[in-house]
């Protein structure tokens, strides 16, 4: 019986130290780890001009405005903090689109716009028929009651 | 005699279970997986390839659950020395490591008409490709070793490492929420269900029929390596008996 | 109309997903299986020869 309690609590003493140290890690890893910056930390300077690195945000309403050579697309992405105008030429993804999630590849111009050369929509948690997805929100929670 | 009774004991449950979990498993997948591609609309955004999640979540949920068992036999093979943990952890390893790839695939077939991208080095995406490599080296430590051929408990190195991998669960679990991440943040959690009602219900069906195929190889598994383990009884036993 | 995916090879992407997870879980199902039914039958068999 002494044996069994005694690899009992040499077992969650071990457990305890190694789920401490993964929180440890994955704390120190968090800026490290993130696979975009948003628009708040990008205002807050954390994005030096010239400097590779992926912007992350939602498209503004009514901001996608095409240039007059047809393939290159300017828009402001934002997280309700910030936003940063981005320009990008080449072809977006089918679900990009505004008022939805994009993540942009590139660098930031010293006037302040990000130029992307490559662009990904992020898709939300939300699924639901075509039918609902056209209605307003009020609509939609009347509908579900 | 602890490890005989034991066995004897789990069988006369695991060989009548065996074919009613592979059974209602297979109907219940046929049912989910029929439903979710033309019984019920494509989503508002995603269209036709929404239909991939029928498929995806539930090996998403059988790769991590599957590590989050391997890791319980790996503890209770550890702390009590239960003779079945192990062959547990054992016959888990290939079905988890079997969903954990297929999540990984069926995503990425997702992310490239909806991301725009078959493989993102995001947070979600990693950790669950570090999940497929630590069930690969499970399988590579625990094939064929000398305890294996010892009655299939699992060496005090094996069931270690089970448990210290356990500790990627939680961090495949929260990467969306802690990391900036390409991958959605959890359509269903605690507090309800940002899918629909009208898609949502297949999802149930294929979730409850791959666990019970999840369930059906693992048991199908363990009886082997039981089976495995008579023989090599009986083997060694007669060889005792012509000396 | 932008946002929405609409292209016409969405089947395809969705046939390619059910596909490798029918083809896979099948192929683990029928192994596990068939790795199964072998070893019960030896052991089976060695019993009966030598009680």
């Amino acid at each position: 019986m002494k044996a069994k309690h005694q690899r009992l609590v040499l077992a969650v003493v071990a457990l305890c130290g190694v789920v401490g140290a993964g929180v440890l890690a994955a704390s120190a890893l968090r800026d490290e780890a993130a696979y975009f910056r948003t628009p708040d930390e990008v205002a807050g300077g954390k994005a030096a001009v010239g400097e590779a690195m992926r912007l992350g945000g939602m498209v503004a309403k009514g901001s996608i405005v095409r240039q007059a050579d047809g393939l290159t697309i300017r828009f402001v992405a934002t997280d309700g903090k910030a936003s940063v105008p981005v320009e990008y030429k080449g072809i977006v993804p089918d679900l990009f689109g505004e008022e939805s999630g994009m993540v942009a590849d590139g660098r930031m111009r010293a006037d302040g716009t990000f130029v992307a050369d490559r662009i990904l929509a992020k898709h939300d948690e939300r699924y639901m028929p075509p039918q609902m997805g056209d209605m307003p929100k009020d609509m939609k929670a009347a509908v579900k009651g | 005699m602890h490890a005989y009774a034991n066995p004897t004991r789990f069988l006369a449950i695991a060989r009548p279970l065996t074919p009613w979990l592979l059974g209602l498993g297979l109907l219940l997948v046929l049912a989910g997986g029929l439903a979710g591609l033309a019984l019920v609309p494509g989503d508002y955004k995603q269209g036709e390839t929404a239909r991939i999640l029928y498929v995806h979540v539930p090996s998403a949920w059988l790769g991590m659950g599957g590590w989050t068992s391997l890791a319980i036999a790996g503890l209770v093979q550890l702390v009590w020395r239960h003779p079945l943990a192990g062959i547990a952890a054992r016959a888990i390893a290939v079905p988890g490591m079997l969903f954990t790839a297929l999540c990984l695939a069926t995503g990425s077939i997702w992310g490239k008409p909806t991301w725009g991208t078959w493989w993102e080095w995001d947070g979600r995406m990693t950790s669950m490709l570090v999940l497929l490599f630590l069930y690969a080296g499970f399988i590579a430590l625990t094939n064929g070793d000398d305890a294996q051929r010892q009655g299939g408990a699992l060496s005090r190195g094996a069931a270690i490492y089970a448990l210290v991998g356990a500790i990627n669960i939680p961090i495949i679990n929260r990467s969306v929420i802690w990391w900036n991440s390409l991958h959605q943040g959890p359509s269903i959690t605690l507090g309800g269900s940002s899918i629909d009602g009208a898609l949502l219900w297949p999802l149930g069906l294929t979730l409850a029929g791959f666990s019970l195929l999840f369930g059906a190889i693992v048991l199908m598994r363990m009886r082997r390596i039981i089976a495995d383990n008579r023989v090599a009884a009986r083997l060694r036993r007669l060889a005792d008996e012509e000396e | 109309m932008a946002g929405v995916i609409s292209g016409g090879d969405q089947w395809a992407y969705v046939a390619a997903a059910y596909g490798l997870t029918v083809a896979l879980t099948a192929a683990v199902l029928w192994s596990s299986w068939r790795a199964m039914v072998r070893a019960e039958k030896r052991s089976h068999a060695l019993r009966k020869d030598r009680r």
